[in-house]
């Protein structure tokens, strides 16, 4: 069973076709890259997925049910989750608060549980706190915890959309660009951070990325998009030898003849 | 001393003054304090909407239909007030959620236009709708609160000390939201919506929700006014009037609790003042509030608040040193 199932996924916007007829799926446990030139529609796939933009054709399954039609925090409380590719936070609160807000579906609150402090209050309260300090450790921030969001450097603040997103307690996480804007040692403590989180929560993952070092460090799997159409898909060696790949980055080869 | 220590005692403070001010003030002060006591439920219902990222300018036409509500099950269905009370939140709570329902939709100053519109509609209804409203004249003799539990409402002393209460109750609420997820989800809606619908937040209904709080606080002042005054009117609800709430709250400052009842405080305090100079004219009342408002948006855009806030901050920092 596949974990996330793409059918003929397409998205025009107005006259421009952004995705095209897009079929791919994921299966549990995997870290899958997706690829491809700038404007290749991979931003817009992830929208779609995460339920931020409607198909305009296709289907979306994610654990065999048909998610195309919901709402993205509906997605997100099925169990996927994405980040950001700029640094999307909770800018004017701490470290610790945006993972706080990040627990909002485990544990939900009521709106008069917290109003009136009901007694089952407490106990979400201490679950709350127990995953924030797991999860502070796991993506070693925990000296920042008392942070804002705000006065990060560009690397903390990306392993804290990571660890808002965890929050969530998700199945499939997507990172779109994780190492964008990294230097070679930020990009080595975030693949570790995805390794370890793939391992220890057990968390399939898909990722857009330009790094191909780290692609090929991280993904079992890798999609190629261009011009919205999926153009291979393979492991990183296969698909990095590719003849329509090499075109798609490097323009077709006629010109030089 | 202890921070929380020095903070809880002057609270502690306050409390004792204002409980035992109706012994201490003239007859004249102590309606001023009630207005005032009125006007801080309203304001921090508005304020609690504007922590969602929306500005509703139908805030004192909500206190409006509480009052009304009031009025008319008091005058003409001869209900206890005390069941009138709450009803005026809950019937004001209702009709923001269906107005909410449908405006919510749009953000900023889409919102802002649109709640503008509802509460000319509201006006012109009260107006033109002369058997259910009263019209212009609006409705006179509101009775006075029935007694409760042997307490009688009818004296200024006693109004006072239920004044007090209600809005003891609104802060109570507004602090224990403040300090929830909820409160704190509230914060994010206006600059980070995409990533609270990415961690699972329905930021419609959060925003829906704190509307309707919003709202239902404005209805309970307004059926605090009504009484307190024994007529209401489509003049007493204007949409200037919620221009004067909002001054009130960016004069105090929106980002805190008492920085609201601040604005609202020494701001009534002032227009008050304001009446006994000699020739009093009703222009200067905009004028003074106008006046504030641009001071406060040249030196202090947070909010007088901000002043206390870096003040207490300053003292922090040379604590530690």
């Amino acid at each position: 069973m596949s974990l996330l199932e793409l059918k003929e996924v397409t998205k025009s916007f107005g006259g421009l076709l952004a995705l095209s007829q897009v079929s791919a799926a994921i299966q549990m446990g995997e870290i899958v890259g997706l690829i491809g030139p700038n404007g290749a529609g991979k931003t817009t796939l992830f929208n779609v997925i995460s339920g931020f933009y409607k198909p305009s054709a296709g289907k979306i399954y994610f654990k065999d049910k048909d998610i195309t039609p919901l709402k993205p925090f509906d997605v997100t409380a099925r169990g996927l989750t994405r980040t950001y590719q700029e640094s999307n936070l909770f800018h004017d609160f701490s470290v610790e608060k945006n993972i706080i807000i990040g627990c909002h579906i485990h544990p939900r609150m009521g709106f008069f549980e917290q109003l009136l402090r009901l007694s089952s209050i407490q106990k979400k309260e201490s679950r709350i706190q127990e995953k924030v300090e797991e999860i502070l450790d796991l993506l070693e921030i925990n000296s920042l915890r008392d942070e804002l969001a705000k006065n990060l450097s560009h690397g903390h603040q990306r392993t804290l959309g990571v660890a808002i997103a965890l929050a969530t307690e998700p199945d499939l996480l997507l990172l779109d660009e994780p190492f964008s804007g990294m230097n070679a040692e930020e990009t080595r403590a975030m693949m570790a951070h995805i390794l370890r989180i793939h391992k220890e929560k057990k968390l399939t993952i898909l990722l857009v990325e330009h790094d191909m070092k780290a692609v090929a460090g991280l993904c079992s799997r890798v999609i190629v998009l261009n011009f919205g159409q999926k153009i291979a898909e393979g492991s990183p060696e296969e698909v990095l030898k590719n003849k329509a790949v090499i075109d798609a980055y490097l323009g077709v080869d006629k010109d030089v003849v | 001393m202890n921070k929380t220590l020095s903070k809880t005692l002057l609270l502690i403070a306050f409390l004792v003054l204002i409980l035992i001010f109706p012994n201490l003030g003239s007859m004249h002060w102590n309606r001023v304090l009630i207005e005032i006591f009125i006007w801080s439920v309203v304001s921090l219902g508005f304020r609690l909407i504007l922590t969602a990222g929306q500005l509703s300018l139908a805030q004192v036409s909500f206190m409006g239909l509480g009052a009304y509500t009031v009025a008319i099950l008091t005058t003409q269905a001869h209900l206890n007030y005390w069941i009138c009370f709450p009803l005026a939140g809950i019937f004001t709570g209702f009709f923001a959620m269906i107005i909410g329902y449908i405006s919510l939709r749009t953000r900023g100053i889409h919102f802002a236009l649109a709640t503008f519109a509802i509460s000319e509609v509201i006006r012109l209804i009260w107006i033109e709708w002369k058997t259910l409203f009263g019209g212009v004249g609006g409705i006179p003799n509101i009775p006075s609160p029935n007694p409760l539990l042997g307490l009688k409402f009818g004296s200024i002393p006693s109004f006072y000390y239920f004044a007090f209460v209600v809005l003891f109750f609104t802060a109570l609420v507004m602090y224990r939201l403040s300090q929830s997820r909820f409160g704190m989800i509230l914060l994010t809606l206006e600059k980070s919506e995409n990533l609270s619908q990415s961690v699972g937040v329905n930021t419609f209904r959060y925003k829906l929700i704190a509307f309707i709080a919003g709202s239902f606080f404005a209805g309970l002042g307004g059926a605090v006014h009504s009484t307190f005054f024994h007529y209401v009117g489509p003049e007493d609800f204007s949409i200037h009037q919620t221009f004067y709430v909002l001054i009130y709250v960016i004069t105090g400052g929106a980002n805190s609790i008492f920085g609201t009842l601040l604005g609202v405080s020494s701001l009534i305090l002032g227009l008050k003042l304001i009446h006994h100079l000699p020739n009093f004219n009703p222009v200067w009342e905009p004028l003074f509030l106008g006046g504030v408002l641009l001071a406060v948006m040249k030196f202090k855009p947070e909010g007088v608040i901000s002043l206390l806030q870096s003040v207490t901050r300053k003292n922090g920092l040379e604590r530690k040193q």
